[in-house]
């Protein structure tokens, strides 16, 4: 009898560690985040992979609405394409509408001043799964907009791989290579270049969530590699 | 009476208006200063001493370019300012490279962004660039027989122009696009030898002698 009970309670314990070894961890890294955004333009990226990441889908979601002439301006091959928002029609209009801008891209919005009685700022929600695994961000030759591949507040010289993943993921920056940063507040850029014999000019700033940057490559394309995970940030 | 001040007013507030254009601004560096044609895609590039559609602009001590000797080593380093052409106080500088292989280069820091108060965003004002010897400033070092330098040019069209606003440029227009930079200079001062005041100092006292006897 007392034999029998001792092998039920094993039974029963082996049965509750496999139930726990069994239990399926979601691997997606779903959430929102809110970007305010200032009259004027802001240099601004999509921090998440959203089920539509067209411009003319994402820059609906401004809270109480796009305000009338808000525009997109997405760079491509050396020039803007834009989308402008119609109250009228309430959507989106222009080359640019039906354009993806994704995460490690980045856009100018253009917000216009508010109306009489608005407050002067808006906040744009994105909404999506946070991009895991192995990355690449491509960085041609010339200029291009870019930001972090992953929502998180970095400098791009100190982003660093995740889940294991060996080696850094930091810019790979070469000589002449120039990082422009947009301050709203002197509606001017803060470029940074980086030297062969002396590194980056400055420290780069932190990039907060949503940031995005000018980057110009002087020399041949290359691609900004970085591998995340969530659930394993070491 | 009414009128007149009703006009002042609008002119006052016309030309307060006109005076908000915002000061442009241009990356100041002696390396990697874009072509003005870096485009290799385009028609007419210009790759530049660099080959990539980049150029430098060494600064080489006196008689230095053909035996490539940097001036950044200099008794006392060498200070590059970028100024305004009416301007007597820098608006960024940078002191060379003070040994290395780089001592013909920025070193710190190695680039600025300036804002070039009183240009206008997209505007190309003339700017000039001065490099001086030591730490007295560029006119002590042209009148005190140090070396210096001074070369003005065209800038590019300033940043913070347009929407969304544009870029600040690199000095293109600034030295020659080979890369074969500049080299310091330095006036000669007139300091009596020892051979001169001796002489003089003989002459004196042959004088004292002479009259004394």
């Amino acid at each position: 009898m007392r034999t029998k009970a001792l092998l039920l309670a094993a039974a029963f314990a082996a049965a509750g560690v496999a139930t726990s070894m069994a239990q399926v961890y979601s691997v997606n890294a779903v959430g929102y985040v809110n970007k305010t955004l200032v009259p004027g333009f802001n240099l601004i990226s999509n921090p998440l992979t959203a089920a539509d990441n067209t411009i003319g889908t994402l820059f609906m979601n401004f809270q109480g609405g796009p305000r009338d002439g808000t525009t997109v301006y997405r760079f491509a091959n050396g020039n803007f394409q834009t989308a402008s928002f119609d109250v009228f029609a309430n959507a989106y209009g222009g080359d640019a509408a039906s354009q993806t801008t994704l995460p490690g891209e980045g856009v100018f919005v253009f917000l216009p001043n508010p109306a009489a009685g608005e407050a002067p700022n808006k906040v744009l929600t994105f909404v999506g799964e946070v991009p895991q695994g192995p990355t690449s961000t491509p960085l041609p030759r010339g200029f291009s907009i870019k930001s972090s591949v992953v929502p998180q507040a970095i400098a791009p010289d100190q982003a660093a791989n995740t889940g294991g993943a060996a080696g850094s993921a930091a810019i790979p920056a070469a000589d002449g290579d120039t990082l422009y940063q947009y301050d709203t507040s002197i509606k001017n850029y803060n470029a940074i270049s980086y030297d062969q014999f002396g590194g980056w000019a400055t420290a780069l700033p932190v990039f907060q969530v949503g940031d995005a940057f000018f980057y110009f490559r002087l020399g041949a394309a290359t691609t900004w590699n970085r591998t995340f995970d969530v659930n394993n940030p070491s | 009476m009414k009128k007149a001040l009703l006009i002042v007013a609008a002119v006052a507030t016309c030309a307060s208006v006109f005076a908000q254009s915002t000061d442009g601004t241009i990356v100041f560096k002696n390396r990697n200063i874009l072509t003005s044609n870096p485009d290799p895609t385009s028609a007419g590039y210009i790759p530049g001493g660099n080959g990539n559609g980049s150029y430098n602009v060494p600064i080489w001590e006196q008689g230095g370019a053909a035996t490539q000797n940097g001036a950044g080593d200099l008794p006392g380093g060498v200070t590059v300012g970028l100024f305004t052409a009416t301007g007597t106080t820098p608006l960024a500088t940078s002191v060379l490279f003070n040994s290395g292989a780089g001592t013909m280069f920025f070193g710190t820091p190695t680039s600025t962004t300036v804002t070039v108060t009183g240009a206008a965003a997209g505007s190309t004002p003339t700017l000039i660039v001065r490099a001086w010897q030591g730490s007295g400033g560029f006119d002590a070092a042209k009148n005190g027989g140090l070396q210096y330098g001074e070369w003005s040019f065209t800038s590019p069209p300033l940043g913070g122009v347009g929407s969304p606003p544009s870029t600040p440029p690199t000095m293109t227009g600034w030295g020659p696009q080979s890369g074969a930079g500049f080299e310091l200079t330095s006036n000669s001062v007139n300091v009596p030898e020892p051979s001169t005041i001796a002489l003089g100092v003989l002459g004196v006292g042959a004088l004292f002698l002479r009259r004394r006897k």
